[in-house]
């Protein structure tokens, strides 16, 4: 049935004149992805008033443009100034700025362009696959499950910050105090909070990381003076951007970190609450901690741009694995694609597939054209923006910090989020000043309130046997042991290797 | 904040908008406070009654999105408006109820609030996974342990419920709290890790209707499934009393006739014909009460909550 | 990060004050913590301690103490791939920080509309040094996006300030 759906769905799609509403949202989901605060979830929020008028299959390809173009848009930002436009670009940041300071960012670009569309349409080909079991690939995940990726996770912070574990881990430590904050969803105790109501739901992501990227960065740009890219040809020869093609093809020919980087997006994405985030994230560790020559990595190495990027739009597939077995969101995303269902007059549940068909083909296909669009736009614009990197900081920094914080006060309204995005800016600065990695603080903050809430439910529902509990589910039973290899291979590579020299 | 696209593409959306003109106490528009971000439950039935009520009143609504600190925020902004009917908002009742019984801040007085109308009712019911040998309420609690049962924050509604009804019915139950939303807490049953879940019963009854759950009981007066308990057979009536409600409210001291007219611009709203095939459609289940009635049942949802408050703050 | 200024980091970076804030943090924390229930205060006080553990093997790694340079080796406490090369005097960093705070500060008392864009203008003249004529290009240019993008295509409305809004703090 699946083959006849999709047929049909492209089909829709082509007819009419539903493809402008596509076409709009691949570029609202360009322009949300590149702004700093700003997201797809915001760009999804601002827009349900909008669909209310809508037919429901329009309000599905505007949605599912928006969804596929702005992990793209976010990974330019990334790339060029150091700063993830969406949370889950900050992996990308790791190799990708490093290829915009050596005046190499097209070359970047190009694969982030190319990694995001393939790793886009893998994941949806898997979701068509795995459309079948989906519930029983739903049921797997229990909190156990969810409690071990948490600290694989945690870990894997100790491989993606190399040469710096011990400040990295303070930096996690800090993050994990940062995700206690706020009201306990186990004893209802509100913690940390100082009296301040506006703490009540816990630190916040966005405005968290777009002050420890953006502001921070920004600060530090300004001091540093000059252009990002010290490297770069003059300006009289700015045309001659060259590399983004070169990059385009690194994706083929490093197809197998495209394959890891898209099957860990899928994977993580069809597990609710955990999020792009952590899915980039983990694609980045696990390729560093699986390249032959992991000291390159955090130099501007192009596999730390393809990994990251293409489990980002693989996880758009993923999310949708949850959705089409129970009707339940995978993502922030998929939630707002569900509200706009409900919104509509109809009641997405288990039976989502048999009742509203259209409209989750619909979302699919559109998905699809705007993952592989918004990177053919990229990558015919890729040269233009480029030259942002030898733009006098001057100019950049007061831009980029005007928007980063009027999109922050988009997200919900709230200007309280934007004195927490001063806050955190300031303490991202000293932590770029002190050098303590950022990322693993934003990592453990994410991954903070899962980690804990899940432990406490596996020792109410297990009476008080965890480890037990743990161990008699086969999916944990792995989890556990990616998590040892992923701790002790850094250090006894570290040990052999001193072995060598000495 | 009212936001919508206007080019050209988007004109659809301009067709919604679309409002005759009468006058409702004067000029302006009338902001909707949702406390919660857009998408959930309350967001929807406020964007979907808005369309309705301006037709009614023939003033501009625009739903207003204020969320945070678990729906409290919203209230307050309410609670601080000018008392002109010109800014309204829905609550969460009796989940600020059960706050305000057990002492926690939550910025406002509910009872100063003046209540407005009672758009939408639901009732709780008990549900285990479709093949679990448990067949009754009777059942879960002669499990020889206590039984698990899976809730969102232990400051929910249906957490609430839970404690407060099995507490009457003198049955040891452990609230696994925490899972991520109340479609994720009927997975974890579906999953196995816990015995059953007390949920409000549309929600429950996609599940049940897809096969994957089995109800076994609904905390009601009256059967309202074939074949399944209520309250009434098992010798308790009194637990059909809790209810989730969607509650309007207006901002202390809001002359009465402005209240009267609001409330019966929302009662011919939710009597219209695109608000009832929402309904219809979407499985909510839309129950009007008019101002005194609404009133009536807040200070006695508030009484009857008050009563378990040593139970409820532990 | 080009040249080869990779050099000695300066004193400030690797002095012992950053790990012992942190040590300061870590058992504030932990003995904030303890206000909570037993379930709710599991988990921070594991942070704390783990916290205050790393923060002193920090502290030990900046110390000419025996054992220094194999708990150097061992936890990656180098700094020679710092991520801002350049350490700028103190001034610097706080007028900088200024030019942030007059950003929010603006926003907050004025709105975003007004305040943003006269922000990019100042700093640009001013901070930046190019000519008037730029600033004002950039500020128009910053002011016709977020007017354009927010308010009339998306129709949101951006925050007017504490000066014209209606709730002052207690709506933030």
């Amino acid at each position: 049935m699946g083959i006849e759906a999709l047929f049909g769905a492209v089909f829709d799609m082509l007819t009419g004149g539903s493809i402008l509403f596509l076409v709009a949202g691949v570029f609202l989901g360009l322009c949300f992805g590149v702004i700093p605060g700003l997201g797809g979830t915001t760009a999804l929020a601002l827009l349900i008033p909008v669909t209310y008028g809508m037919q429901p299959l329009d309000a599905m390809y505007l949605a599912g443009g928006v969804m596929g173009a702005t992990s793209f848009g976010g990974s330019i930002t990334a790339i060029l100034l150091n700063t993830p436009g969406t949370a889950p670009n900050a992996a990308t940041t790791f190799d990708g700025y490093p290829l915009a300071q050596q005046g190499k960012a097209g070359l970047a670009i190009g694969a982030s362009a190319a990694a995001s569309a393939l790793g886009g349409l893998i994941g949806l080909v898997t979701l068509l696959m795995v459309i079948p079991i989906a519930k029983q690939v739903v049921l797997s995940f229990g909190p156990s499950e969810f409690f071990l990726l948490t600290v694989l996770g945690l870990a894997a912070i100790a491989v993606s910050v190399r040469g710096k574990l011990l400040r990295g881990l303070i930096a996690g430590c800090i993050g994990l105090i940062f995700a206690f904050v706020g009201a306990d969803s186990i004893t209802g105790d509100i913690r940390f909070t100082g009296g301040i109501g506006y703490l009540w739901d816990g630190v916040p992501l966005v405005p968290t990381l777009t002050g420890m990227f953006a502001i921070s960065q920004m600060i530090e740009l300004a001091l540093k003076g000059g252009s990002v890219s010290d490297k770069a040809p003059k300006m009289d020869d700015n045309m001659k951007i060259t590399g983004v093609g070169a990059g385009v093809m690194s994706v083929f020919t490093h197809w197998p970190t495209l394959l890891r980087g898209s099957a860990i997006g899928t994977i993580i994405g069809a597990i609710p609450g955990l999020g792009g985030t952590v899915a980039s994230f983990l694609a980045y560790s696990s390729t560093v901690q699986t390249d032959r020559h992991p000291e390159s990595f955090g130099k501007g190495n192009i596999k730390g741009v393809i990994a990251p990027e293409a489990a980002n739009n693989a996880k758009d597939g993923g999310s949708l694995i949850p959705t089409v077995a129970f009707g339940i969101p995978g993502s922030a995303e998929t939630a707002l694609f569900l509200a706009i269902l409900v919104l509509h007059g109809m009641d997405p549940g288990p039976s989502i597939l048999l009742n509203n068909e259209r409209e989750v083909y619909g979302l699919i296909v559109a998905l699809t054209a705007s993952a592989v669009g918004a990177s053919l736009i990229g990558i015919l614009i890729a040269r233009w923006l480029v030259l942002i990197t030898r733009v006098d900081v001057g100019v950049v920094v007061p831009v980029v910090v005007a928007i980063s914080l009027t999109g922050v006060y988009v997200l919900d309204g709230r200007m309280a989020d934007v004195a927490l995005t001063v806050v955190m800016g300031v303490l991202g600065y000293l932590m770029i000043r002190f050098d303590y990695p950022r990322l693993t603080l934003v990592i453990a903050l994410v991954l903070g309130e899962t980690a804990e809430q899940s432990f406490h439910q596996i020792q109410m529902i297990s009476g008080g046997h965890a480890l037990d509990f743990m161990l008699a589910r086969p999916i944990s039973v792995m989890l556990i042991l990616a998590t040892i290899i992923t701790f002790f291979l850094p250090i006894a590579r570290k040990i052999t290797a001193k072995r060598r020299e000495s | 904040m009212k936001n919508f696209i206007k080019p050209a593409v988007f004109a659809l959306a301009a067709l919604a908008a679309g409002a005759a003109h009468a006058e409702y106490p004067g000029d302006g528009k009338i902001s909707f406070v949702i406390p919660y971000k857009p998408g959930g439950g309350f967001d929807t039935i406020v964007r979907t009654f808005a369309p309705a009520l301006e037709e009614v009143l023939g003033t501009t609504v625009v739903p207003d999105n204020i969320p945070g600190a678990s729906g409290t925020r919203g209230g307050q902004a309410v609670y601080r408006a000018e008392p002109d009917g010109y800014t309204i908002g829905i609550f969460n009742i009796p989940g600020l109820t059960v706050s305000e019984a057990t002492n926690r801040d939550i910025g406002f007085p509910l009872s100063e609030i003046t209540w407005v109308a009672n758009l939408g009712e639901e009732q709780y019911g008990i549900a285990v996974k479709s093949d679990s040998p448990i067949q009754s309420v009777a059942d879960l609690c002669a499990l020889g342990r206590p039984a698990k049962m899976s809730d969102t924050g232990v400051d929910s509604t249906s957490s609430i419920t839970a404690v407060i009804s099995f507490n009457i019915l003198n049955c040891p139950i452990v609230n696994v709290t925490g899972y991520g939303g109340s479609n994720d807490t009927m997975i974890a049953v579906m999953r196995g890790e816990v015995d059953a879940t007390l949920k409000p019963i549309g929600s429950l009854a996609k599940y049940v209707a897809s096969g994957d759950m089995r109800m076994i009981f609904t905390l009601t007066k009256n059967t309202v499934l074939e074949g399944v308990q209520n309250a009434t057979e098992i010798g308790h009536p009194e637990i059909a009393k809790f209810t989730i409600n969607r509650v309007v409210g207006a901002p202390p001291g809001t002359p009465a006739d402005v209240v009267a007219k609001l409330s019966a611009a929302l009662e011919a709203a939710s009597k219209s014909a695109p608000v009832q095939e929402w309904a219809s459609g979407s499985g909510t289940q839309l129950t009007f009460m008019p101002a005194d009635e609404t009133g009536a049942m807040m200070s006695d949802l508030s009484s009857f909550y008050a009563q378990y408050k040593d139970l409820l703050s532990k | 990060m080009s040249q080869a200024d990779v050099g000695k980091p300066p004193r400030s970076v690797v002095s012992i004050y950053p790990p012992l804030v942190i040590l300061a943090v870590a058992l504030g924390l932990g003995v904030w913590a303890q206000a909570y229930s037993d379930v709710a205060r599991r988990f921070p006080t594991v942070v704390a301690v783990l916290l205050a553990a790393l923060a002193m093997i920090d502290l030990w790694s900046r110390l000419p103490l025996p054992g220094q340079r194999f708990i150097s080796a061992f936890w990656g406490t180098s700094f020679d791939r710092r991520e801002m090369m350049v350490v700028p005097p103190l001034v610097a960093e706080l007028r900088l920080l200024a030019w942030v705070l007059l950003a929010f500060g603006g926003m907050a008392v004025v709105g975003i509309l007004p305040a943003l864009p006269t922000f990019c203008f100042l700093f640009v003249w001013l901070r930046a040094g190019r000519s008037v004529w730029q600033a004002v290009q950039v500020a128009l240019v910053l002011l016709v996006f977020e007017y354009l993008v927010f308010e009339w295509l998306l129709d949101y409305e951006l925050y007017r300030g504490l000066l014209f809004s209606k709730g002052g703090l207690a709506r933030w």
